[in-house]
């Protein structure tokens, strides 16, 4: 596919300390985050290239191959601690690479029909409905194991996954180990799919994929997280392939963001370890909440330039193209403060517990 | 301090040990034992980290417990000897003495005039001491050589004392020496990869765009990229003292054996001769 792609290897900016030190920063909070809730950090790490110059197609591209580095890092951490379950991930990721290819399919499509214009409002109505109705959920769920006071307790299976895992179709059945139980393959390729279609649209599937491994399959919050990062790395490895076939990878951009994101990951999955389960969602529906808003900024500028509203003056648009952006970021800082403050309250209070048993020992 | 205070937390640590083994055990105990630790108290510090730490120790090696107390203000040895009588009837000796001289002194002269009292270890609150540091702890022991049984110096959790005490409770574990080679060596292979990618970056720019066969070099590189600087990454962490729960590492998801497929055993017909 994307025979269209232009080659726009000559486009490639050149690097000043300046744009290797914000590519650094914003590749390790975005790590981190990654590494906590399996997905999350692309969204602003694509436009965050674009504002230096980037061409869309390799920022894209470029985003992508440090995806897949990133995401197998963190899998490999957090399969240390049993939290990764490779056979959903690699059945799942499966799924969602055919995703990521119809996704993109049908963005080039909308764009040959609608032009730029119509295909960033696609972009952005999906992102909003998408992320109200998930994150809505995943958010409210999280509020409410929260303040219900069983934060600490095991998980229990949502109805949905309960059905799911009931439903005995004869040769499509596969045990997974995080679900502890056999479920038919065939309710997987359209979550798969769907998680791959967000990926190529939103450049973060994770939205869809841990929320419907948690809610539909019944897998816990820590393992479906875990084994989003697989899912990503074989996402990602097949897209950074198909960009790299036309030339559009920009290994340096790609390498500089490793550096700064492979320091988060591994932040972010030994995070996963001293946190209750539901914080995970709540870092989840928070960022999703808050992105929300960041596009919904968006959507009136390519409202206007569809001319399906009044013309927006150029001041304006710059106002809300900025806003949007700080929102996004805003959003990916919020994550990553959570995220370390669990961490650090995590840490006093096992040292604090260390340093009892090693006196009463004594 | 006061002594009021000071009584009042003695009895809660006390009241806990008595939970623990049991009232008249304890009592018992602590009467019949030849062997005595003895616990000094100043007064000074609110922490009943040294009384704790005598319980346990008595009760670990089956020794009694007497205490001394050096009372920087002997008019409220009264109140003390008042409050302290339940202890008496346990069978926790106690000894108020006014404290005259430095510290170390008074307890020297006082394990040298009590032979008879069998005193096995004295344990003392390090704060007591004015030791608050391993380097003043080190300057201090020669002072401590005519002493006739091992001093034991209780620490508030301190990052050094700690780890002093981490080695008394044989908890290596903690100790395990850092991955600081590992850290620098993939440290090392990181800066030479991202040098040479950086420094060449229009020759590879060149070479990595042009498509076909030529994209497995960009996905390769990325693959190096994550071996080498991930094992950095990872190592600079373990380095930092940054690690995960010890409890994630022990307790891991351990899949269960699912029983789906499992033959169930057949009825057969038995012929019989």
């Amino acid at each position: 596919m994307h025979n269209s792609i232009p080659f726009e290897a000559a486009n490639f900016i050149d690097l000043n300390y300046m744009n290797v030190l914000y590519l650094f920063i914003v590749g390790f909070i975005g790590g981190l985050v990654s590494g906590f809730i399996g997905s999350g950090g692309a969204f602003v790490l694509t436009p965050g290239m674009m504002s230096l110059g980037v061409p869309g197609l390799v920022a894209v591209a470029s985003n992508m191959c440090h995806k897949f580095p990133k995401a197998l890092v963190g899998a490999i951490k957090r399969a240390k601690y049993g939290q990764v379950d490779i056979k959903l991930g690699i059945v799942f990721g499966i799924f969602a690479e055919a995703g990521v290819f119809y996704g993109a399919h049908i963005q080039e499509k909308i764009k040959a029909a609608f032009g730029d214009a119509g295909s960033n409002l696609y972009v952005s109505v999906a992102f909003v409905v998408i992320l109200a109705v998930v994150g809505g959920l995943v958010l409210r769920d999280a509020i409410k194991t929260y303040k219900s006071g069983n934060a600490g307790a095991e998980e229990k299976l949502s109805s949905i996954a309960k059905w799911v895992q009931s439903v005995n179709i004869p040769g499509t059945m596969v045990y997974f180990k995080c679900l502890k139980a056999k479920v038919s393959v065939l309710f997987i390729v359209p979550l798969g799919f769907a998680t791959g279609m967000l990926a190529a649209t939103i450049a973060v599937g994770g939205f869809i994929g841990v929320p419907s491994m948690i809610y539909v399959l019944g897998a816990p919050s820590l393992m479906g997280s875990a084994t989003e990062l697989v899912v990503a790395f074989v996402m990602g490895l097949g897209g950074s392939f198909k960009y790299a076939l036309h030339g559009l990878v920009d290994i340096r951009l790609a390498g500089i963001i490793l550096a700064g994101s492979l320091f988060g990951i591994q932040l972010g999955a030994m995070g996963t370890t001293y946190v209750k389960p539901f914080l995970i969602k709540f870092v989840m529906g928070v960022i999703m909440v808050i992105v929300l808003f960041s596009r919904a900024f968006m959507i009136p500028v390519y409202l206007s330039q569809l001319g399906l509203i009044q013309t927006l003056t150029d001041t304006t648009v710059k106002i809300l193209k900025n806003t949007s952006f700080a929102i996004m970021a805003f959003a990916l800082l919020t994550g990553a403060f959570i995220v370390l403050q669990a961490m650090y309250k995590g840490r006093k209070e096992e040292r604090a517990m260390e340093e009892k048993e090693v006196f009463e020992n004594a | 301090m006061e002594i009021k205070e000071l009584s009042k937390q003695f009895e809660d640590i006390m009241s806990a040990s008595f939970t623990e083994e049991g009232r008249f055990e304890t009592a018992k105990r602590m009467l019949n034992e030849r062997h005595k630790v003895l616990l000094v108290l100043t007064g000074r510090e609110a922490d009943m980290n040294a009384a704790k730490y005598a319980l346990n120790l008595s009760r670990r090696i089956g020794a009694g417990v007497n205490i001394l107390y050096l009372a920087k203000d002997y008019s409220e040895a009264s109140f003390l000897e008042e409050s302290m009588k339940e202890l008496k009837a346990i069978g926790i000796g106690y000894h108020i003495r006014p404290c005259e001289g430095p510290i170390k002194e008074e307890i020297i002269k006082f394990i040298d005039a009590e032979k008879e009292a069998y005193i096995s270890f004295a344990v003392i609150d390090s704060r007591d001491l004015g030791i608050r540091s391993v380097k003043d702890q080190k300057m201090d022991l020669h002072d401590w050589e005519s002493l006739k049984c091992p001093l034991v110096l209780v620490s508030k959790p301190s990052k050094f004392l700690s780890i002093r005490r981490m080695i008394m409770s044989q908890n290596y574990e903690s100790l395990k020496k850092k991955p600081v080679v590992k850290m620098i060596a993939y440290g090392i292979a990181s800066v030479g990869l991202y040098a040479a990618l950086l420094l060449n970056q229009s020759a590879i720019t060149a070479v990595f765009t042009r498509g076909a066969w030529y994209a497995a070099l960009p996905i390769a590189t990325a693959f190096a990229i994550s071996f080498v600087h991930g094992g950095f990454t990872n190592y600079f962490w373990s380095v930092m003292g940054i690690e995960a729960t010890k409890k994630s590492l022990r307790t891991r998801v351990v899949e269960e054996k699912h029983v789906y497929d499992r033959e169930r055993p057949q009825p057969r017909l038995r012929a019989r001769l």
